[in-house]
């Protein structure tokens, strides 16, 4: 009980000593101001940045405005309390030692981020290959990008890592090209597979008229002479096109009476 | 196959009561509309035919006719007494390759005049638009200097007519006069040419065959760019035509725009 009664008289007196209430008053409110612009600023600067550039930039922008506020309505508030700011210099420099060594990770992924999000290996929304991963770029965070593996999977990358993996961006480019292997018997007329080959792909919709589809011999195997087939669509209907053309081939082949052989392709 | 006829096909047209179809043919294209309580069904077929020469609107009973090719079906909500179907022929939404069969040389100062058909886009409406639908299934391609940079296009060969009475008039497809221009000091080889189709308006002559204005490609002699120049007006072949629809996307200003791609010799 005694202790509860002095409690607040000696926080009182504790305080007084450390510039009264009217400063305290004026510390908070500097801080809250802060805080305040900072909410306030950080919705506009996403917005213009928005209008200039990416959604991640923005998103950057938009967080160093929030954080810079803050940390300007703290420095002003210790600044109000009488702290003398100068000497976070020296601890800083000490500190930031200590905290280079225990985050050399954390400090290399976010410095991995901003090469990224400077760079623009992918957008959110692009579908890439990161090392042997593969899905839909959900977001580019400080730390990691995140993504949306086609079985529904979310999976997150360290952005030290990505930046070190090779990227393969899948839908930068509005036309793609995909290949088939064909077996035709090893006595066949290399001439006529061609001619019946574009002939079955000209019937494709999906494909490119140019760049069109090109047939050429590649070896003779074991099971029968192989032939590639190369053809262009565009890329949101890739796995159509590609069905499409080798169903198109099959019974093209069949049609001319060019047997496809049975056996291992290569 | 219905004879042609030379009434309008376009615009609005009041739906017949239930039990009966509204049914247009227009070369390999075929759409019926029928009224079914308090919404209208539209079944549709755009074929691969370029050659189709019908062009019919009559009222049928209900689910008598069958398209030719494959069918599409969508039922759109006709809300309380509207009972009008609107039907606005329009150009391509993307542009369109035309690839003379042969290569064309123009030699030196010399000008080209041809004439190229595009397939028509027809906007279904019950009443307002609420369909795109192409009357002629094209093939894609890709126009543009690499497989990066460029944009895709509808495509088609054709044989360049450089005469209008050569030309197959067909009621599906619009006609575009175009003007090849070639101010190099060396011959020009016209491999393909492409037609701004967004950024036309339509036509119809008295006679329901459709037209563009005419389009004009001048290649200047710094290097393979062709400045386009499209006109407002329908073209001097046309002795009197009609606005039918306006272009989907105003030509930029100042546009300069790779309309021909020459492959120096």
């Amino acid at each position: 009980m005694m202790d509860v009664a002095v409690a607040p008289s000696t926080f009182l007196v504790l305080l007084e000593s450390l510039g009264g209430a009217r400063v305290w008053g004026s510390a908070g409110l500097l801080l809250l101001l802060g805080v305040g612009l900072g909410l306030a600023a950080r919705s506009a600067m996403e917005r213009v940045v928005l209008r200039v550039s990416t959604p991640e930039r923005a998103t950057l922008a938009r967080r160093v405005v929030f954080l810079g506020s803050i940390a300007l309505g703290a420095a002003s508030a210790l600044h109000t309390l009488g702290v003398d700011l100068t000497l976070f210099l020296g601890a800083a420099g000490v500190f930031s030692v200590a905290i280079g060594f225990a985050s050399q990770t954390s400090a290399s992924n976010i410095i991995s981020g901003l090469f990224l999000i400077v760079e623009r290996p992918f957008s959110v929304g692009d579908v890439v290959q990161i090392g042997g991963n593969t899905g839909e770029v959900r977001s580019i965070d400080f730390l990691s990008t995140s993504l949306r593996t086609f079985d529904n999977l979310y999976l997150r990358l360290p952005n030290e890592l990505v930046m070190k993996s090779e990227i393969t961006n899948l839908t930068r480019f509005a036309i793609r090209r995909f290949e088939l292997l064909i077996r035709v018997p090893l006595d066949a007329d290399h001439a006529r597979v061609r001619a019946v080959l574009i002939e079955a792909l000209a019937e494709v919709p999906e494909l490119l008229d140019e760049p069109g589809p090109v047939v050429r011999f590649v070896e003779l195997g074991e099971f029968g002479a192989i032939f590639r087939v190369q053809a262009w669509s565009e890329r949101t209907v890739l796995l159509d096109a590609r069905d499409g053309a080798a169903s198109a081939c099959v019974a093209g082949l069949a049609a001319a009476g060019i047997e496809v052989p049975v056996g291992p392709l290569r | 196959m219905n004879p042609t006829s030379s009434a309008p096909w376009w615009g609005e047209h009041f739906l017949p009561a239930e039990g009966r179809s509204l049914l247009l043919q227009l070369g390999p294209f075929w759409l019926a509309a029928t009224t079914t309580g308090a919404s209208c069904r539209l079944v549709w077929s755009s074929g691969r035919d370029p050659l189709g020469t019908s062009r019919a609107l009559s009222t049928v009973e209900a689910d008598t006719e069958r398209p030719p090719g494959p069918r599409q079906e969508i039922r759109v909500a006709a809300g309380g007494a509207a009972r009008t179907l609107r039907l606005t022929p329009r150009l391509a939404p993307r542009p369109f390759v035309s690839r003379p069969v042969g290569s064309v040389v123009l030699p030196p100062d010399a000008t080209l005049d041809a004439f190229v058909s595009t397939p028509l886009w027809l906007g279904v409406g019950v009443p307002t638009e609420s369909l795109d639908l192409p009357t002629q299934l094209p093939n894609e391609t890709w126009f543009g200097p690499d497989t990066v940079s460029g944009e895709l296009c509808f495509s088609g060969r054709t044989v360049l007519r450089t005469e209008l009475e050569a030309l197959d008039l067909r009621p599906h497809r619009a006609v575009t006069p175009v003007r090849v221009v070639n101010r190099r000091s060396t011959p020009l080889t016209v491999r393909r040419i492409r037609i701004p189709t967004p950024a036309l308006p339509l036509f119809m002559d008295t006679q329901g065959t459709p037209w563009t204005p005419r389009v004009t490609l001048t290649v200047e002699a710094a290097g393979e760019l062709a400045v386009q120049d499209l006109a407002a007006v329908p073209p001097e072949e046309v002795a009197a035509a009609v606005p039918v629809s306006v272009a989907r996307q105003p030509p930029a200003a100042g546009l300069v725009a790779r309309a021909v791609r020459a492959l120096l010799p």
